[in-house]
């Protein structure tokens, strides 16, 4: 997708359909990147309404700014980074967070900084006791109701209820000090 | 029912139908929430954008580069009013030359310095940083310690790399501690305390200098 000089200093990559007068084919850079933008943010939000927002600003600020020469793998970087920006935004200002977890003047810093660190989900379920892995694989793997998932554990509508948000904040928590069991 | 457990289970019904989870603190369940949207893009499927979406952005870039196309000095002026958004991403745990290596995705040899403008900032006296003493500063949208070890000067981004909570300098005991979920972190950036079930990246190295009577850091520019 892009033309490497044969020079042994690092190579300036452009985008294939630049032209002179134009500068970068942006459509081009947008179109190789935008799913895998699209992932790692969804992965984030859970969400499509959130994950086409996140995705939009991300491209809408990154594009225009970056330098047409730089490399798929800086462009990956640098979108990337910049998507990490825009999902803390929403983080914060969506869920601010009481002072029940952190002090006032940790606040700016502990949510604008970092979307949560990408899991396996494979190796979080693993450590998750039976019930607890069941409920969230019912519910978000294969996505059933929750009357679904009551009939298939065979428990209460409420239990299941229950028993989701437990396996959740258990899951959440594996591995962390302050764990609650 | 608690209204945590509530106010959880209706950020869980949102995303199992696709919706938008409503405003509102996320108080203890802040990680739940996150590790929800992860298994819920973990689903066969869901993580896909559809060509819709896909080509209507694809339109709205293409009005913003004609936009922009019209006016002049193009390129600079991106540059720098680029630089916030840059800039928070450094702040959220990348160091100006190690964003390459914590994404390890990059081929070439170059570094977001490239990407962005660096700029030399005075955060300190250096009479002020003294061995033993850790001292934060807060520059080019960068969060970060500068301190002394054994007469060389360091600095390392202040924010966890767990979960981006700004750390606190413990000078007694010359470790850095992360007020959320006790991590700590030696001055050479690498994870002391790990109880955690994966090994927490090591602290982003920030290039600090003396210039003068200062100490200065390499950090973004800002307009």
């Amino acid at each position: 997708m892009r033309e490497v000089s044969g020079t042994p200093t690092p190579a300036p990559l452009r985008v294939v359909g630049a032209s002179a007068t134009a500068g970068v084919d942006w459509e081009t850079v947008y179109r190789n990147h935008v799913t895998a933008v699209y992932r790692y943010v969804y992965a984030q939000t859970g969400n499509r309404p959130d994950a086409e927002d996140v995705t939009s600003t991300t491209f809408m600020r990154a594009l225009p700014r970056l330098r047409p020469e730089v490399s798929d793998g800086e462009m990956r970087a640098y979108l990337r980074a910049t998507a990490r920006t825009v999902l803390a935004d929403m983080w914060q200002q969506r869920h601010r967070a009481t002072n029940d977890l952190i002090d006032e003047e940790t606040m700016s810093g502990t949510l604008t900084a970092e979307p949560a660190t990408e899991v396996d989900v494979d190796y979080v379920l693993a450590d998750l006791p039976d019930n607890y892995r069941q409920v969230l694989e019912f519910r978000f793997l294969r996505g059933y109701t929750i009357k679904e998932t009551a009939s298939a554990m065979g428990v209460s509508i409420a239990n299941a209820k229950v028993l989701q948000l437990r396996a959740l904040r258990r899951a959440a928590a594996i591995g962390r000090p302050d764990a609650p069991s | 029912m608690p209204r945590a457990d509530r106010r959880l289970l209706r950020f869980i019904d949102a995303l199992l139908k696709d919706r938008r989870p409503r405003r509102g603190p996320a108080g203890d369940d802040l990680g739940a929430m996150q590790l929800a949207s992860q298994l819920r893009a973990a689903h066969p499927g869901s993580s896909e954008p559809s060509p819709e979406f896909v080509d209507g952005l694809a339109r709205r870039l293409r009005r913003e580069q004609e936009t922009a196309d019209s006016f002049q000095p193009r390129r600079r002026q991106f540059l720098i009013t680029g630089l916030a958004t840059a800039a928070a991403g450094i702040g959220a745990g990348f160091g100006l030359e190690r964003l390459r290596d914590t994404l390890t995705e990059t081929p070439s040899g170059s570094s977001l310095s490239n990407l962005i403008e660096p700029n030399w900032v005075a955060v300190a006296k250096l009479a002020d940083i003294t061995p033993g003493k850790i001292q934060r500063f807060s520059a080019g949208g960068v969060e970060g310690f500068v301190f002394n070890v054994g007469d060389e000067l360091r600095a390392l981004s202040a924010a966890c790399t767990d979960q981006g909570c700004i750390l606190h300098a413990d000078a007694t005991s010359g470790r850095l501690a992360c007020p959320c979920h006790s991590a700590t972190f030696k001055l050479d950036g690498k994870p002391d305390r790990n109880d955690y079930g994966y090994p927490l990246t090591p602290l982003p190295a920030i290039e600090v200098r003396a210039s003068g009577d200062d100490v200065e850091v390499l950090v973004p520019k800002t307009a």
